[in-house]
């Protein structure tokens, strides 16, 4: 059964590339609340996106629990309907770090009773399912396991994500037992406050990049278009500014620039949310027109064109509005 | 009680794309031990309780606490006592508690028909209440008003219970009419008279409000009100529900003011308006200071940004000058502190804590400069506080007269609370040891009764002291080393190398036995945590190592280590070492360490005397090569010096591996076998057997001898063809040469090259 699904998308996929139509482009939504407004809208519209990789839920065990449970699951709102909608689930590693063996196949009808209440709430139904975990050799046997279960319970299709280093390492951390995965083609440098860029930085995907042909499963890619700040004190990161862009502090006299993606604390100062002290420093990231048309050609080098569609990560007017309304077109295009 | 406004309305989530802030704030507290870490210096010697959550905690989100999980359970207590009061002695408290805790709304609202006069009985579970007998009109008011309250739970209470039901976490579909519930509610606090009841029902309404109403209801209803009603606690549930009408509107700069309010009045809701404030922008914080009726009020705020945005010292200096005598500076204060030992903290490997050292700097924090200048000024409501801070900060430097002379100054205003007492000689001691080149006769006298104290005293519960102690036995153990007084330097702390000198262990030993100690002997010798007979026993494991058998029989007899038993049998000797298969095996004679070493030098005896030479030799060869790592047998050098549970040569301390691991006894026993052997059986094995020897050795010398291998592939090391291999092929017709092929892959393989 799986063999042949594979071998369904890996034609499709082949078929698709052969006539040099347009791959497929969506977009992840992470946001709590389901709301389009109207830049959203547009956008889905002018790059005819028919599918959204929406995240339901995060499954997460917190230390102070014996058992997991999830975490703020999403509202939906009628705004979805007109999309194939993809659920995605977000399991911490830690979830699987304590869980017990015994306890996975009660994880797994929790997810899946979830997700179905969730598709109830707006009478929608899903076909597939995603899930996102960064799991790692400790992890890998029951993370697999929970896949497993959760194909026992549905035959629908499963995905999920696959870090870089999980693809370098593949030996170490296994391969997913899912249809498909999704290679997130960012977050690939450490968060330490240095000068390059932890969401995508040519050299550190270089080293990750020759592993990716081999990888045996059916792959789309996951492109950044999200930026984000770190605050640095006393040299160390000691906060992740999400959602955070420059304009938030070009024009705010308490920041001083100190060059084209940091900014120093003049004044100890709030600002959109965040408390800065004196001195701390802002370093912002984020990922350009450019850097997007460059990764699509590491991944056309580096991936003998099996990938099957492109999924931006997220859909968020915040993030859109920085690039060019044609950006998304425009990667497909250089994309083959 | 809800969580008044939880950040789940935050539509943004940082979660898998993204790493989470935890994490890295989590990371960069550094190694833990106690929830405090490495520290000296307690809050609980500073600061009022109320506050505790607040304090520097290492790791937890909240110190003492970890999270809070009281939401729905924060009033249950203070609801049972209010109501008991109210209504009066004669109510039975668990009766009370019964009805609020537990009752269904259903019995709750057929007690309530009872007492109407609508039905004739009550519910099984009331019937024997003693409540009902007779009932006073307050028991009618309190039933009457728990059935509205049983109504509100619906909307007002998190169902924690099922976590993964969707119903329970979206904005959920209410059984209740809220409408009808609030009209019945306003028509109740329009009637009463009683001031108690009418504040309860002003709650219920502002609560029902928010959740069900434009946020601008709750806060009209509370605002026209607010005046009428005693500060009290359920004055202050009600300001925080206002305070999350107020958010829902955006309107932060009031929200929160009152979160302010709430922090400050009720204890019981610190937690909550601590993760309810948040200031988005600038403008916000400056509104919200602008609000403020009074100093007192902006110091709340500013104890807030403090200890909820770590900037503790940006926000002492503001309350500094809006009232030097504040009281809370002193959180602040201890978190400052508690943080910058942070700094001073690294991690102790021998000791598997961590620790804090004094470090030499000349660089002056701004939490310096401001605790000394307000140490000076001595204008604060506790100076004796910033004068012990000061001082620490002082001393954390190097500064250990300056520090003194601020601890000289506390003293004089110290209050008699233990805790304080116990803190302030604590600092002090430490501060005469960091203060003191010379560990001389002097200053010996000077701390040993600080030291006793420190050592074996006891102490006010929350006193910090571990790390002092750890700190102290660390520094004077160096200095007495670098003095070359070495008994005392390895009472202080252990440490292998004053092993290393047979001298040294004598000396110990003399020392131990010594009758006539000092006061400042007595005291290091009780610190040292080995005995004779540990040292008697590592002297022997020496003496055997080195063929010294009779000396070591000497040592061993009568210390309890002769007598323990060892695991297998340590004459045996295989193609194939098997520690397990060697222990497992049924054994006629047990051996000890003291009756193999025995057994041993008999052997050795009649190999000098030629008596069954072959035979001897190979026994005691065998003995050797099982007492060290590798044989089956190691339990025989396992005590409190050499160490125990080697996992592989690594795990031996540097300085003892060379002997646990040498082979040389062994392979000498092993050439007098093959020098005694007469068949080609008794050859072939010993061949084999120095081969062994040989390839254990060529491991010492090659790969266990640089740590950096240790977690590297021994795999990936050469074979070797091992002389023993070489001169064993002539005796390829021997029964022995067939089974070591079958055996040994190595072998094998060589003999096929």
């Amino acid at each position: 059964m799986k063999i042949v699904r594979w071998s369904l998308l890996l034609l499709t996929t082949l078929v698709a590339a052969c006539r040099h139509q347009p791959k497929p482009l969506s977009f992840y939504y992470w946001k709590t609340q389901f709301t389009l407004n109207d830049y959203e809208r547009s956008v889905l519209k002018n790059n005819g996106v028919k599918s959204l990789y929406v995240r339901y839920f995060d499954v997460d065990l917190k230390p102070e629990d014996n058992q997991p449970s999830p975490v703020s699951p999403v509202h939906l709102d009628t705004a979805m309907q007109g999309y194939r909608i993809i659920p995605v689930v977000f399991i911490r590693n830690r979830t699987f770090e304590r869980l017990q063996p015994a306890d996975i196949p009660t994880l797994a009808q929790h997810v899946f009773a979830l997700v179905a209440q969730i598709n109830q709430s707006q009478h929608i139904a899903t076909t597939e399912i995603q899930f996102d975990c960064d799991w790692t050799e400790r992890t890998r046997d029951k993370f697999f396991q929970f896949i497993q279960q959760y194909r026992a319970i549905t035959s629908q299709t499963i995905s999920s994500t696959i870090r870089l280093h999980q693809i370098k390492y593949k030996d170490k951390t296994g391969v997913p037992p899912v249809d498909y995965g999704v290679l997130m083609y960012y977050n690939m440098g450490a968060i330490s406050g240095d000068n390059t860029n932890s969401i995508y930085e040519r050299s550190v995907a270089s080293r990750y990049n020759t592993y990716i042909k081999t990888y045996p499963l059916p792959m789309d890619v996951a492109l950044p278009i999200f930026s984000w700040g770190q605050t640095i004190r006393n040299g160390k990161v000691v906060e992740l500014l999400n959602k955070t862009n420059i304009t938030q502090f070009e024009n705010d006299s308490n920041f001083t620039r100190l060059n084209k993606t940091r900014f120093i604390t003049k004044h100890a100062c709030f600002n959109g949310g965040y408390y800065f002290k004196e001195k701390d420093e802002i370093k912002l990231e984020q990922v350009s027109a450019d850097d997007l048309l460059d990764i699509t050609t590491q991944i056309n080098q580096n991936t003998n064109h099996r990938i099957g569609k492109l999924i931006f990560y997220d859909l968020d007017s915040t993030n859109l509005v920085q690039y060019e309304k044609d950006i998304f077109k425009k990667v497909l295009n250089h994309f083959n | 009680m809800k969580k008044i406004f939880s950040k789940k309305y935050l539509t943004t989530l940082i979660s898998s794309f993204t790493v989470g802030t935890g994490i890295i704030l989590a990371c960069a507290g550094g190694d833990w031990d106690d929830e405090y870490g490495t520290s000296n210096f307690a809050p609980e010697a500073f600061v009022d309780s109320s506050y505790r959550p607040f304090f520097y905690s290492g790791y937890n989100f909240y110190y003492g606490i970890g999270y809070d999980m009281q939401h729905d359970s924060r009033f249950n207590g203070s609801n049972v006592d209010d109501w008991s009061l109210y209504l009066g002695k004669e109510a039975p408290a668990t009766e009370v508690e019964f009805l609020l805790k537990t009752a269904s709304a259903s019995s709750i609202d057929s007690a309530n028909r009872f007492l109407a006069g609508k039905v004739k009985t009550l519910p099984a579970a009331l019937q024997a209440f003693r409540l009902f007998k007779n009932a006073s009109k307050q028991t009618t008011a309190f039933i009457n008003y728990l059935s509205l309250a049983k109504a509100c739970e619906d909307f007002a209470t998190n169902n924690f219970e099922y976590a993964w039901d969707y119903d329970s976490k979206k904005s959920k579909t209410l059984t209740v009419n809220t409408k009808q519930v609030n009209e019945v509610l306003g028509k109740e606090y329009n009637q009463t008279k009683d001031p108690f009841l009418k504040q309860r029902y002003w709650f219920q309404l502002v609560r029902s409000y928010f959740y069900n109403e434009p946020p601008q209801t709750a806060i009209d209803f509370f605002e026209r009100n607010q005046q009428s009603f005693p500060k009290n606690e359920l004055y202050y549930r009600t300001i925080a529900y206002t305070a999350g009408a107020y958010y829902k509107l955006k309107n932060y700069s009031k929200a929160n003011y009152y979160y302010s309010k709430v922090y400050d009045g009720c204890n019981a809701l610190k937690t909550v308006a601590h993760y309810s404030f948040h200031p988005q922008e600038e403008n916000d914080w400056k509104a919200t200071l602008a609000l403020c009726a009074n100093n007192e009020e902006k110091i709340t705020l500013w104890q807030m940004l403090g200890v909820f945005y770590s900037d503790e010292t940006r926000a002492m200096k503001e309350i500094y000058a809006l009232n030097p005598r504040s009281e809370k500076l002193n959180l602040l204060l201890t978190r400052a502190i508690n943080k910058e030992e942070v700094r001073f903290s690294g991690w102790e490997p021998y000791m598997g804590d961590s620790k804090f050292s004094i470090k030499k700097d000349t660089l002056k924090s701004d939490l310096y400069t401001l605790s000394t200048r307000i140490a000076q000024a001595g204008n604060t409501s506790e100076p004796w506080m910033w004068y012990m801070a000061a001082g620490y900060l002082d001393m954390l430097t190097g500064n250990t007269q300056k520090a003194a002379a601020s601890y000289k100054l506390a003293e004089k205003k110290l209050p008699k609370e233990q805790l304080a007492q116990a803190q302030l000689r604590l600092l002090k001691l430490i501060n005469t040891i960091a203060g003191t080149p010379k560990a001389d006769s002097k200053f010996e006298k000077q701390v040993l009764t600080d030291l006793e104290w420190i050592t074996n005293g006891t102490f006010p519960p929350d006193f910090r002291r571990n790390t002092a102690l750890s700190w102290i036995r660390e520094t004077l153990s160096k200095r007495y080393k670098a003095q070359k007084e070495l008994i005392k330097a390895v009472c202080f702390r252990d440490y292998n190398e004053f092993y290393a000198s047979n001298n040294n262990v004598e000396a110990m030993k003399s020392f131990l036995n010594k009758a006539d100690k000092t006061p400042y002997e007595l005291y290091y010798a009780k610190l040292y945590a080995l005995t004779t007979y540990d040292l008697l026993e590592y002297q022997a494991v020496n003496l055997a190592m080195e063929d010294k058998l009779e000396e070591a029989i000497k040592k061993l007899e009568g210390i309890p280590a002769a007598e323990h038993v060892l695991p297998g049998n340590p004459f045996n000797g295989r193609l194939q070492d098997c520690h397990d298969c060697d222990h497992e095996a049924a054994q006629k004679i047990k051996y000890t360490k003291l009756s193999l070493l025995k057994k041993m030098k008999d052997m050795e005896d009649k190999i000098k005397t030629g008596t069954e030479a072959y035979s001897n030799a190979m026994l005691v060869a065998n003995a050797f090569y099982n007492i060290t790592h590798y044989g089956n047998a190691r339990a025989f050098y396992e005590g409190r010096i050499l160490g125990e549970f080697h996992y592989s040569p690594f795990s031996i301390d540097s300085l003892f591996r060379g002997m646990l691991t040498d082979m040389k006894m062994a392979t000498k026993y092993y050439t007098l076998a093959l020098a005694a052997a007469k068949t080609d059986e008794q050859k072939a094995k010993c061949h084999f057997m120095l081969a062994k020897c040989e390839r254990n050795q060529w491991y010492n010398q090659t790969f266990y001898n640089n740590s950096s291998n240790e977690y590297g592939d021994l795999q990936g090391q050469a074979f070797l063809p091992w002389n023993g291999f070489k001169s064993l092929k002539q005796y390829s017709n021997t029964q022995f040469y067939k089974e070591a092929i079958k055996e040994c892959g190595y072998f094998k393989s060589f003999t096929e090259k």
